[in-house]
C-alpha cells in the first residue's frame, strides 16, 4: 500500500477552523495505516500544537496564519505547524505533572503532543516563523 | 457532534451532569464551566459529571474540568466523574490530573460516593 499525498492545510488564527482540518488528519492517518488508537492520539497532538500555534504563536492575529504539511515518508510520519510568531522553548512550559502547576487551567497540550509522538521539536524558521516539528513511526502489527 | 449537558437534580443532594459529545476548545466548553460554576453559586456542590457520552477530549477540556474540581473544591464541596473512556483516562494520566480528579466506574458509583459526604 502506498503512502497517501502529503497534505498541506492554511488556517487562519482562528481556532474554530480547526475542527475541519482536524478531520482531514484523521481520514489522511487513517489511510496511512495507523490504528484506531494512535489515530486518536495522533489527530488530537495535531489539534493542540495548531491551537497552540494560533494562540501563543499568533496571538489570535487576523492578519497571520498557520500552516499545517502532513506526509509520511516510508513508515515515518511528520507533522510541521508553522506559525508567525516568536517560538518558544519547551522548557519554559511548566511542567504540568508538578504539584505546583497541576491546578492551572493550561499548559498541557504541548505535554500530550511530546507524550504521543516519537519526536517532537521546535525550530525558529526565516522571517519571523515559529516551526514545530513531530513525528511517529508506523509499527505495523 | 457539539457538547451537550444533561442534568439531573437527586433526592440526595447530588447533581449529576451527563455531558456527550466534545469537550474541546470552543464556546460550549465555556457554558459548561459556566454551569458548574452556576451549581457551586446555588449551594449544589455535590456533582457528578457523567463523561461516558464525551467521544473527544482535548488540553482545554482537561484545563476546565481542572478549574471545576477546584471551583467545587474550594466551595467545600466534592466533584466525580464517571464512566470515563480508557483514552480519556490515558490523558488524565499523561498530563498528571489523574491524581487531581476522583473517577468512578460508572454514574452509580459516583453518585453512591458522594451520596455519603455531608
Amino acid at each position: 500500500m502506498g503512502s497517501p499525498p502529503e497534505l498541506r492545510r492554511t488556517l487562519e488564527s482562528n481556532p474554530d477552523t480547526v475542527d475541519e482540518v482536524e478531520e482531514a488528519v484523521l481520514r489522511y492517518v487513517a489511510e496511512a495505516g495507523f490504528g484506531d488508537t494512535e489515530q486518536y492520539f495522533i489527530t488530537l497532538a495535531a489539534r493542540e500544537v495548531l491551537i497552540n500555534a494560533m494562540k501563543h504563536g499568533n496571538c489570535y492575529d487576523a492578519s497571520k496564519q498557520v500552516s499545517l504539511r502532513v506526509a509520511m515518508d516510508g513508515e515515518v510520519l511528520t507533522i510541521e505547524v508553522t506559525d508567525e510568531g516568536e517560538g518558544f522553548q519547551v522548557a519554559d512550559i511548566p511542567d504540568p505533572h508538578l504539584t505546583e502547576n497541576r491546578n492551572r487551567p493550561s499548559g498541557r497540550g504541548v505535554m500530550i503532543a511530546r507524550t504521543v509522538m516519537d519526536e517532537f521539536s521546535v525550530e525558529k524558521g526565516p522571517a519571523g516563523r515559529s516551526l514545530v516539528r513531530m513525528a511517529k513511526r508506523l509499527r505495523r502489527e | 457532534m457539539p457538547l451537550d449537558v444533561e442534568r439531573s437534580d437527586l433526592d440526595s443532594g447530588v447533581v449529576v451532569l451527563s455531558l456527550s459529545g466534545r469537550l474541546t476548545m470552543g464556546n460550549q466548553l465555556q457554558h459548561f464551566e459556566w454551569t458548574v460554576t452556576d451549581l457551586v453559586k446555588e449551594q449544589k456542590n455535590k456533582i457528578v459529571l457523567d463523561l461516558s457520552g464525551v467521544d473527544h477530549l482535548d488540553s482545554s477540556g482537561i484545563g476546565v474540568l481542572v478549574n471545576c474540581n477546584a471551583v467545587v473544591r474550594n466551595a467545600g464541596g466534592h466533584l466525580r466523574l464517571a464512566g470515563v473512556a480508557d483514552r480519556v483516562q490515558a490523558l488524565f494520566k499523561m498530563t498528571g490530573v489523574n491524581d487531581l480528579l476522583k473517577t468512578d466506574a460508572t454514574r452509580e458509583d459516583a453518585i453512591s460516593a458522594l451520596s455519603g459526604n455531608s
